[in-house]
């Protein structure tokens, strides 16, 4: 508890809740519309925008932001357009955006810091404006979860039904796409690129099969990531060791744990969906 | 082709394709469909695996759009008028993980056009487990999806279908995975909802046709109709087409109902 004393340790203690909030409710939509690997695109391409940012002496959050946005809605263009090689044309953006970013930082003169804190997650040094920041795309991400709940549901549970039944199921899912591009950017200047992937994939994984609705595995994803956030932080705190990768061992580990339990269960009871 | 049992009927077509063609990947897969269903039909859509007939679905509920032709549905234009349709579709083992109930499967019936409705109240959640309720599977309300058989699946799909409160419902296989006992059953349901509402059905089943529907709908590419439901040497052709030594199909006919399926279509004479 003495470590709270410290204002960057109850700062990282915020932006990791606030991470676990947005990865909870975004993660869970990742998981069950299958876009695991849109998002790792999009974080991945947000690279080219640090970098541009750094390059053009642009202010670096809003450039990576809209790089971003730019990035996920083209991607999700893609995806409407050539759904049978979507995957395919996300990994070559995923790669072309990190290149890109990678030769901007070249052509910028002097080592830059920025570029590694993203990489890796910078949630010790994390400052005010980032925290509202965080929740003020918190507030976007629940208050549209909220408002167009069974608009949402019926979508990601059976796209073609929800057409049937007139949802603008086109809109939606680009207004849920650039969220997600805005949400991962957020999460990833605080927690770093790796533990943006692992917090939206890992909760929300653990969570499916323990939950009948998604709102319980939205909460269930939440408070499972804000469990690995803080006993990650206290390990690092406790071991000297890096944030970041602490939080993702912690998660990785209850995620072999889970698995296992699973499947000492359908051992015991065959009949059991897995 | 027009349906000739009620002459007389000036209503207009619920269901009305014209000419209709539609091609994937360059391969033709509806080619010149005339359908028109009038209220209150009761037809089945028979043909052969890749004969188009989940894409005439898709055509009437505007979630494919036709290279050519017309189609008019419930007076409007496709995909317009798709919330006054009931869809059953045939993939029923999709997506077995994703987290949701049974009843809140049925209440995505509720979801219509407009704004969004966020949270269902009591009284509309009723309504949509009523008609749960209708096919036997209230006990199953708040079980996972995933949970159940392909055949219970069926039926809440079936259900979901209901709570849309259509006008016209169109059925994919709908007795695939249901056992005899469970199959006579949705006969007897769809024969009585047929009393308010336009079916068209997807089936291989020939006891269903020869014993439920009022018309047939041979499709393989093209559409013939035949405005009574018998079953004629063209559709046994369309359903299984072989050659000589291959099963007979009249052999797989002898089973059924033979007196009626030795009937002569008119329109074959």
């Amino acid at each position: 508890m003495e470590a709270l004393q410290f204002e960057f340790m109850r700062n990282a203690l915020m932006a990791g809740l606030l991470a676990s909030v947005l990865c909870g409710v975004m993660g869970t939509l990742v998981v069950v519309n299958r876009l695991v690997f849109l998002s790792g695109g999009i974080a991945h391409a947000a690279y080219g925008g640090i970098g541009m940012a750094l390059y053009l002496g642009w202010p670096v959050l809003p450039t990576t932001v809209g790089f971003s946005l730019g990035a996920s809605l083209f991607m999700a263009g893609v995806m409407s357009g050539a759904r049978h090689r979507a995957d395919t044309l996300i990994g070559v953006l995923w790669a072309v955006g990190m290149a890109v970013g990678i030769v901007f930082v070249d052509l910028t003169p002097g080592y830059n810091t920025d570029l590694m804190s993203y990489l890796f997650g910078s949630i010790l040094a994390v400052s005010d404006t980032d925290l509202w920041l965080m929740a003020l795309t918190g507030v976007l991400v629940c208050g549209f979860v909220a408002l167009q709940y069974d608009w949402i549901l019926a979508m990601s549970y059976d796209e073609e039904f929800a057409r049937v039944r007139r949802v603008p199921v086109q809109a939606l899912r680009l207004v849920f796409i650039g969220l997600l591009a805005v949400a991962v950017v957020m999460i990833m200047r605080v927690v770093g690129l790796i533990l943006v992937i692992a917090l939206l994939t890992i909760p929300p994984f653990i969570a499916e099969r323990y939950s009948t609705d998604l709102v319980r595995m939205m909460i269930a994803s939440s408070v499972l990531s804000a469990a690995f956030t803080v006993s990650g932080l206290a390990l690092s705190y406790v071991f000297d060791l890096s944030s970041g990768a602490s939080i993702i061992l912690v998660a990785a580990a209850c995620f072999w744990f889970s698995l296992g339990i699973d499947r000492f269960r359908s051992q015991r009871d065959p009949s059991s969906p897995v | 082709m027009k349906d000739m049992r009620e002459p007389d009927n000036a209503e207009e077509p619920v269901v009305e394709l014209d000419n209709v063609c539609f091609s994937f990947h360059r391969r033709p897969v509806l080619e010149n469909v005339t359908l028109s269903l009038k209220r209150l039909d009761f037809t089945a859509l028979i043909g052969p695996n890749g004969g188009g007939k989940t894409t005439l679905l898709k055509v009437i509920l505007g979630l494919v759009t036709p290279r050519s032709g017309r189609v008019r549905i419930l007076g409007g234009r496709a995909g317009e008028t798709s919330h006054r349709i009931g869809y059953v579709p045939q993939g029923v083992d999709v997506n077995l993980r994703f987290p949701i109930s049974v009843a809140d499967v049925v209440s995505m019936g509720l979801t219509g056009p407009g704004l969004p409705r966020r949270w269902l109240s009591r009284r509309e959640k009723s309504a949509a487990l009523a008609s749960l309720d209708r096919l036997g599977m209230e006990r199953h309300a708040g079980r996972r999806i995933g949970e159940l058989s392909g055949g219970q699946r069926q039926r809440v799909f079936l259900a979901r279908a209901l709570a849309t409160q259509p006008e016209i419902l169109l059925l994919d296989e709908p007795t695939a995975g249901i056992d005899a006992r469970g199959q006579a059953e949705m006969y007897l349901l769809l024969r009585e909802l047929n009393e308010r509402m336009t079916i068209l059905v997807v089936s291989h089943d020939l006891l269903m046709i020869s014993t439920h529907v009022k018309s047939v709908a041979c499709l393989n590419r093209r559409l013939h109709y035949h405005g009574q439901a018998e079953i004629t040497d063209e559709m046994l052709e369309t359903m299984y087409p072989c050659t000589e030594g291959e099963v007979c199909p009249v052999e797989l006919i002898a089973h059924g109902l033979p007196h009626r399926v030795l009937q002569h279509h008119p329109e074959d004479e």
